[in-house]
């Protein structure tokens, strides 16, 4: 009987021995993406103002303005720039206009995007998403009366997205 | 779970190497966005003669010795502020200087109309002119139209019109010489016309 105890104690130690007690182990996985800087396609249109208004004495009548249509514009980099610039009117060649009449129509640009206002140069907009409306306002002819004839300007926005 | 470790090491042993020979992926450089809005429009052609009311009014009255006044010849109207923004014709018309009150006869001897001529200076490089041909000493509201000139730019001048070359129309037989006292009036119609 006293055999048969030493011999289960025997085989219980070899037993512990031979069987390690099971240890916990941990690993981290890191999950990374990157999300570049980018903004959505601008559209650009033609802000056409059809017949510029004058007045009898020649000169363009006052508050002539013109918006484009609305179009939604996004950037998701708080550090975009929007850069504004633009192109007066203008008519003909290049050659001079006859005395008190010019051939250049001067206006002031102004872009609305997501309820903010931009007009000539460069800014730091930041990340926005909402509607884009670009418009032309005030047309001023401060060289004389514009001389008839079509009319062509632009207005260039730019955006350039950064994180 | 042992041989997931080992893998996992393996992994992240493998990009870090990439990353150090240079072989990461690269990250695309931000795109600039941009968009060209053109802005159009058209200034019509178009003329004004600015304050001025058209027709030119030419009064004057004749007294009993059926003569016209002297200082009417050369007598001159300035229409200031006139404009075309773009080439132009310019035009005039004229109505005879005729009795306000016109008679169905007149004496033999006496008219009551009388030919002019009106010219317009400041606009056209050759001066534009209107000559009334009224045959009758009765006359009529008859409208003359004079030759219309080219000025070939844009231009924004006064324009200075004279009436000139006065003369009563005699009848057939010579007779008409004297205008019937009374007050006259002609018309002068200053036209232009922007041609793009």
């Amino acid at each position: 009987m006293m055999k048969y105890v030493t011999s289960v104690l025997a085989a219980t130690t070899m037993a512990m021995t031979v069987t390690p007690a099971s240890a916990q182990q941990t690993a981290t996985f890191t999950v990374t993406g990157t999300v570049v800087a980018s903004c959505g396609a601008i559209v650009g249109e033609t802000i056409a103002f059809g017949t510029i208004g004058i007045g009898t004495d020649g000169n363009l009548t006052s508050n002539q303005s013109k918006p484009s249509g609305s179009s939604n514009v996004w950037c998701n980099g708080l550090n975009t720039k929007i850069k504004v610039s633009h192109t007066a009117l203008v008519t003909g060649d290049n050659s001079a206009a006859p005395s008190g009449f010019t051939k250049k129509i001067e206006y002031t640009p102004s872009v609305s995007f997501a309820g903010t206002s931009f007009g000539d140069g460069e800014v730091t907009l930041g990340a926005k998403t909402g509607a884009m409306i670009v418009s032309a306002n005030n047309l001023t002819a401060p060289d004389g009366k514009p001389l008839a004839g079509d009319y062509t300007g632009a207005i260039t926005v730019l955006l350039t997205p950064a994180i | 779970m042992g041989t997931s470790l080992v893998n996992g090491h393996f992994k992240t042993v493998t990009i870090l190497a990439l990353a150090c020979t240079g072989l990461a992926p690269v990250q695309a450089a931000p795109v600039q966005r941009g968009g060209v809005y053109a802005v159009t429009g058209k200034v019509a052609a178009a003329c004004s003669l600015g304050s001025n009311t058209a027709p030119v009014i030419l009064s004057t009255t004749v007294d009993k010795n059926g003569k016209l006044d002297p200082s009417l010849a050369g007598k001159t109207f300035r229409l200031a502020d006139v404009m075309c923004d773009a080439p132009s014709r310019i035009a005039l018309k004229a109505t005879a200087l005729r009795i306000v009150t016109p008679r169905s006869s007149v004496p033999n001897g006496l008219s009551q109309t009388a030919n002019f001529t009106a010219t317009a200076t400041g606009w056209s490089p050759v001066t534009a002119s209107v000559t009334t041909a009224q045959k009758d000493p009765l006359g009529s509201a008859a409208v003359f139209t004079g030759t219309g000139q080219a000025q070939n730019v844009a231009k924004s001048a006064p324009i200075v019109i004279s009436v000139n070359n006065f003369t009563a129309v005699t009848g057939a037989n010579g007779a008409g010489w004297k205008l019937i006292d009374g007050d006259y009036t002609a018309t002068i119609t200053v036209s232009l016309t922007p041609s793009l």
